[in-house]
């Protein structure tokens, strides 16, 4: 790196090469104050916005025909009125709300109005008021124009270390060079941690506005919090997953606190929990089986004895629970899960597979009889089961 | 996870851009590939369907970001598809283009398909991460699931195109002088695109070329344009043809 410039200007050349240098990205330089967008705003395609969009437009079109979006009309109908609340009759018309089958509890706000909702946040949320803090918050994202701002920040810092970096380079330090990228890099995390706390309170502003009970911003990070410490997965106990809402959104304490201290400041109101449960209970089993599919048993018990506590959908809740126990295969396991596919067979709600399981539990617990009583059943509920002939065989061995 | 493997192949496009870009301003290079299966050539009237050409034109920065343009991109694509047309024409054979019915959800699998069957050639006939099962072939396929288009369009074949390219912002180039001074080349801009001729009967993607050409060439413009569709289209079956057909 040392005596990297040997050209006749080599006397003093850094300096007069890093100041043209410099005057060149500076001709770049975009500012990064931007107003917030109108309702029913489009960008000139001339623009850098207008770039952006062009690019977003293609990824939304890419996710209109992916299997990966729940279609189902009620729910979607359901989750894009609360975001209209939110948002305001304007605004409502410049978002799109995606449902994305996905576990893990997150939202993402694209700059051209393409919103996410996975159903890992759906799964999560206890009540109305929940989500909509959430979709307050992305929606604050969107109005603010968060992505343009970041854009031009990352093009400003990139133009800026691009100096740093020739000048380092030339000097003969490689090691500045790259700190000065790293400097760089924290620079934009520190933005995103400002547009995070913009998001913070201008959501709960959307979100109070609309008459939700402000107390309720605060639950979803501090549940959060609770479920990722009982996480079977020490990354996710230390740091959080990734590829969760905390890869974009750091929970602090700062950040629950702040919203704790805004809600203290107002009446409590009540959250509409009946509405929420109505909208999502059809889809409770599925999303249950997706969150299984992580293999996260801390978090999906966590989770399951949360929902429990609600009290809804009991038949679903105590099946499942018995189902990550029959997974789980830690010692007392399988007593555990015994115990719930029985607690499970009392409600209204359950599944067929809940006799089929519990048949197996019991057989292998040496309770023939009452195993065969539970396949009966099973067979009973379930007519068409794939598996019937299977079971038929177990009830009757000899096939007579 | 869609999203980082595109990333992915478009880091790999753009090393592959830049390594060339940086040999030939001014230029355009094309390499052409033509499939192994069994193929008649196309007879003289074959309908032809073209898809909506994926065009995506970006500002260089400064530092070297890529900032996309729409307004660079729809242009574009509208002179692309004037010149595909330009250079069909005469050949006796029907160009008609293809509007994407979204609610077909065949259809759009088909084309997410050729996308990943484009991006797959791509990376590893282009890439120099070559496929110990396709040595000494080119027999890419969708497969006979595409007579859905043949039926619905009345077509014979179809036609994809994929274009990428940056320019130069004035405080690019002003960073390229000045840096040109100290003895650092920058980069001021390049292109790059690929077609592909899918076969509506077997699937058979039956030709595909990628060009790739310097900064001097703009496809903005319609010499430009003009320019890399002429590369694009190079030695495609549709216009060989004709071409045949004259000789003999």
């Amino acid at each position: 790196m040392r005596n990297h410039f040997k050209t006749p200007l080599s006397r003093h050349p850094l300096r007069l090469v890093l100041m043209a240098l410099g005057s060149a990205v500076l001709m770049s330089c975009a500012s990064t104050d931007v107003a917030p967008i109108e309702a029913q705003a489009k960008p000139d395609d001339t623009t850098d916005e207008g770039g952006i969009w062009y690019v977003t437009d293609k990824v939304e079109k890419d996710l209109q025909t992916s299997a990966i979006v729940e279609r189902d009309p009620a729910l979607n109908e359901y989750v894009s009125a609360v975001a209209c609340r939110v948002t305001g009759p304007d605004y409502c018309k410049d978002l799109r709300v995606y449902i994305v089958k996905q576990p893990y509890f997150n939202a993402s706000m694209a700059p051209n109005g393409m919103m996410q909702v996975w159903t890992g946040l759906l799964l999560r949320a206890e009540n109305e008021d929940q989500l909509a803090y959430v979709l307050g918050h992305e929606f604050a994202h969107y109005r603010q124009r968060h992505s343009l701002k970041q854009w031009r920040q990352a093009k400003n810092i990139s133009n800026a270390s691009l100096v740093f970096s020739v000048g380092a380079a030339a000097a003969g330090a490689g090691a500045a060079g790259v700190l000065g990228q790293a400097a760089a890099l924290a620079r934009l995390y520190g933005f995103s941690r400002e547009a995070e706390r913009e998001s913070d309170d201008l959501g709960f502003d959307f979100f109070v506005a609309a008459g939700y009970a402000p107390g309720e911003a605060a639950r979803t990070w501090e549940y959060l919090i609770a479920e990722a410490a009982e996480s079977s997965s020490r990354r996710k106990r230390k740091s959080v997953a990734r590829a969760s809402i905390f890869a974009t959104h750091p929970v602090t304490t700062e950040r629950v606190e702040n919203l704790q201290a805004k809600a203290a400041a107002l009446p409590a109101g009540t959250p509409n929990r009946a509405d929420f449960i109505a909208a999502t209970k059809p889809f409770l089993q599925q999303w249950l089986e997706q969150d299984l599919t992580l293999r996260d048993f801390g978090s999906s018990l966590f989770l399951t004895n949360r929902l429990i506590e609600g009290g809804d959908a009991l038949g679903v809740l105590y099946f499942h629970r018995a189902e990550i126990y029959r997974l789980r295969r830690a010692s007392g396991d399988s007593d555990l899960a015994l115990a719930d596919y029985q607690t499970a067979s009392q409600y209204e709600d359950t599944p067929p597979e809940n006799w089929r399981q519990m048949g197996d539990a019991l057989a292998k617990a040496g309770k023939t009889d009452e195993a065969k009583a539970a396949w009966t059943t099973y067979l009973e509920k379930a007519p068409n089961a794939p598996d019937r002939l299977l079971i038929q065989s177990y009830l009757d061995p000899d096939g007579a | 996870m869609t999203g980082a493997i595109s990333i992915f192949k478009q880091i790999r496009l753009l090393i592959f851009i830049a390594g060339l870009g940086a040999v030939i301003t001014g230029c355009v290079s094309s390499s052409v590939n033509t499939t192994s299966n069994s193929h008649e050539a196309p007879k003289s009237g074959a309908q032809i369907l073209l898809m909506q050409p994926d065009v995506e034109l970006s500002l260089l920065t400064a530092s070297g970001l890529r900032e996309p343009r729409a307004d660079w991109s729809k242009q574009a694509q509208g002179l692309i598809i004037a010149e595909i047309e330009k250079n069909l024409a005469g050949n006796g054979h029907e160009l008609r283009q293809h509007s994407l019915d979204t609610d077909n959800a065949h259809e759009v699998q088909l084309i997410k398909l050729h996308e990943a069957v484009g991006n797959t050639i791509l990376l590893h006939r282009f890439f120099n991460q070559p496929l110990p099962s396709k040595k000494d072939k080119f027999d890419w396929s969708l497969g006979p699931g595409v007579a859905t288009l043949a039926d619905n369009y009345d077509a014979d074949y179809a036609l994809f195109i994929f274009a990428r390219g940056a320019y130069a912002s004035a405080a690019r180039q002003a960073t390229a002088l000045v840096l040109a001074v100290a003895g650092v080349g920058v980069g001021t801009g390049d292109q790059a695109a690929f077609a592909s001729l899918v076969n509506l009967e077997t699937g058979d993607i039956v030709w595909f070329n990628v060009t790739v050409t310097g900064s001097g060439i703009d496809m903005r413009r319609p010499s430009g344009a003009e320019s890399v569709v002429k590369g694009l289209m190079k030695d495609n079956p549709l216009t060989t043809h004709a071409t045949d057909k004259a000789k003999s």
